[in-house]
């Protein structure tokens, strides 16, 4: 326990020293968006790891804390923190409309159910007039500063922030771990009948998992507004980002909180280098290597890369010995 | 002794089939009531429409004087009924200690107190060493105990019990059996549906036969077992059971 604990602050380490670095503003832009990529997984895991509902729309919480920033700003003057917030209420409202509608489902329908939602909603935003259609949305430059939410020049900021909020996020996801709410999601998982059984409010507890999913995507979506200062519904709808957050989970170690870091901190800059290394020709070939990735691990071990790990330190070996 | 689970008139039916016509039943503090019955006689429906996971169609299931039928199981075991599944419910991913912790969880959110209960559960149950070990690499009837301690961590007024023998060698079956009555003593109301009968005849105060749907007879486990209806529903009509 000790060791790893230790891990996780060496890890930490390297995160807060790497941009520091490795300054080529494309290293940063990498190391930025593997960050809040495994920000956002992680807010999958509570959902699709912990309590096993496969949610693959999730990616309408991200469009909906960008836009809510955008328009915010755009239409009313709202300070992006501001629109922060507001993305937190209309995440959590549409998710809970979501989860009501979805949660009689189970399963692959619910998988489904919410795929559609996703699809759903990048369409609605494309013939929303107001909102800019297809044109997307452009913020007006304003001067760095926190409370513009807003760094130009040296991006480190934005790194920053974002590592402050996976810190966060991880820091929930192992309370949620060892609390009654990781118990309870853990067994609905596995067993609904059992689960009600033993006196857990199924429904709430999936809800109250989605509802705080859709919360912390949200987050991420305002971010990722500030941090390109332009958003149309193909770069914050489209459903490549839903699975990519479950690529991240299960490849990374579903329904653990390191997992979606690992997934992360592997998956995102493969995919970036390779898209960067192959430019215009190499169109999806990130994608293909994510998918064959997958495959794999899938094969190998399918509780992914974190449990490759664990097996290679040989501390299964060393558990099996003491429980024999 | 007073009546903790009464079912009065309780009718179930799937389509034209009616698993539970008009069943009434009643369970004491610390009364083992044994249900019997061939294969398809309504007896784990006749529980899940006790504990809520099946509404039944009509009738009335008092716990306590409170009527809680058509309740969902969450609010059945939050009330005060557990019980065990007939096709074990466990958390395979799970260690066995996690999976009974489950089952205090609903009387304390505290992590440490469903652990001091789950363990106090488990060494009830005989199983402690086994508290850190995944529930996947459990037999059979470890599992069954896990799922057994489980519903004891939640402190129940009613237990119910499906088949919680089955698939159990006879050594594991006389202690199961102490195990049962010693909760027995400790106040609580016991439903058990069990087809090892030489197990359930000793513990049972009173024995409740169903047969396709409906109630066949009750009453001491010995004149149950002398009752020619139960014979006749076991081995068949025409078997001639007096020579």
């Amino acid at each position: 326990m000790l060791r790893s604990r230790g891990g996780y602050w060496l890890l930490l380490l390297v995160a807060l020293v790497l941009p520091l670095v490795l300054t080529p503003s494309f290293f940063r832009h990498i190391m930025t968006m593997t960050l809040m990529y495994a920000c956002m997984a992680q807010a999958w895991n509570i959902v699709g790891g912990y309590a096993g509902q496969i949610a693959l729309g999730n990616v309408v919480f991200f469009g909906l804390g960008a836009y809510s920033a955008a328009l915010g700003f755009v239409k009313f003057g709202l300070s992006p923190w501001l629109g922060l917030l507001i993305g937190i209420v209309v995440s959590a409202t549409v998710a809970a409309v979501i989860g009501w509608a979805s949660f009689k489902t189970s399963g692959i329908y619910f998988a489904i159910a919410t795929l559609g939602i996703g699809e759903l909603a990048r369409t609605l935003f494309v013939s929303w007039r107001w909102a800019e259609g297809s044109v997307g949305i452009e913020m007006p430059i304003l001067p760095s500063s926190l409370l513009n939410f807003q760094f130009h020049g040296a991006r480190l900021p934005y790194y920053y922030m974002i590592l402050g909020l996976l810190v966060l996020y991880f820091w929930i996801v192992t309370r949620i771990g060892n609390s009654r709410f990781g118990y309870y999601l853990r067994t609905i998982s596995v067993s609904e009948i059992a689960a009600e059984a033993v006196g857990i409010d199924v429904l709430h507890y999936k809800m109250v998992a989605f509802v705080l999913a859709a919360v912390m995507t949200s987050v991420c979506g305002t971010f990722y507004n500030q941090y390109l200062l332009y958003i149309d519904p193909w770069s914050v709808f489209p459903s490549t980002i839903s699975m990519m957050m479950l690529f991240i989970t299960v490849f990374g170690g579903v329904g653990t909180a390191i997992g979606p870091v690992i997934g992360a901190a592997i998956l995102i800059p493969l995919g970036e280098l390779t898209r960067g290394a192959l430019g215009g020709q190499g169109k999806g070939i990130d994608y293909l290597i994510n998918s064959v990735l997958m495959v794999a691990i899938t094969i190998l071990e399918p509780r992914g890369v974190l449990q490759l790990l664990r097996w290679l330190s040989g501390r299964k070996e060393r558990k099996h010995d003491q429980s024999a | 002794m007073t009546k903790v689970l009464e079912v009065l008139g309780l009718t179930k039916r799937f389509g034209g089939l009616i698993a539970n016509h008009n069943i009434t039943l009643d369970c004491a503090e610390g009364e083992v009531l044994g249900i019997i019955g061939p294969n398809g006689a309504g007896k784990t429906t006749l529980l899940n429409c006790i504990n809520g996971q099946l509404r039944p169609d009509s009738g009335q299931v008092l716990l306590a004087g409170h009527n809680i039928a058509g309740s969902l199981p969450h609010v059945a075991c939050k009330l005060g009924i557990s019980r065990t599944f007939q096709i074990v419910q466990v958390v395979d991913s799970m260690t066995v200690l996690a999976n009974v912790m489950v089952g205090a969880f609903v009387r304390s959110t505290k992590v440490s107190h469903a652990q001091a209960e789950a363990e106090e559960a488990l060494d009830f149950v005989g199983i402690q060493a086994l508290a850190e070990a995944p529930v996947s690499s459990l037999t059979l009837a470890q599992k069954r105990k896990v799922e057994f301690a489980r519903a004891l961590a939640a402190h129940p007024k009613v237990l119910l019990l499906d088949e919680l023998l089955a698939g159990l060698t006879s050594t594991e079956i006389k202690e199961m059996t102490a195990r049962i009555d010693q909760v027995r003593k400790r106040g609580v109301a016991i439903l058990w549906i069990e087809h090892v009968m030489e197990a359930i005849m000793p513990v049972a105060d009173r024995i409740f036969v169903l047969c396709f749907g409906e109630k066949l007879a009750e009453g001491k486990p010995a004149e149950v077992a002398h009752d020619k209806r139960c014979i006749e529903a076991y081995l068949g009509e025409d078997t001639d059971v007096e020579s």
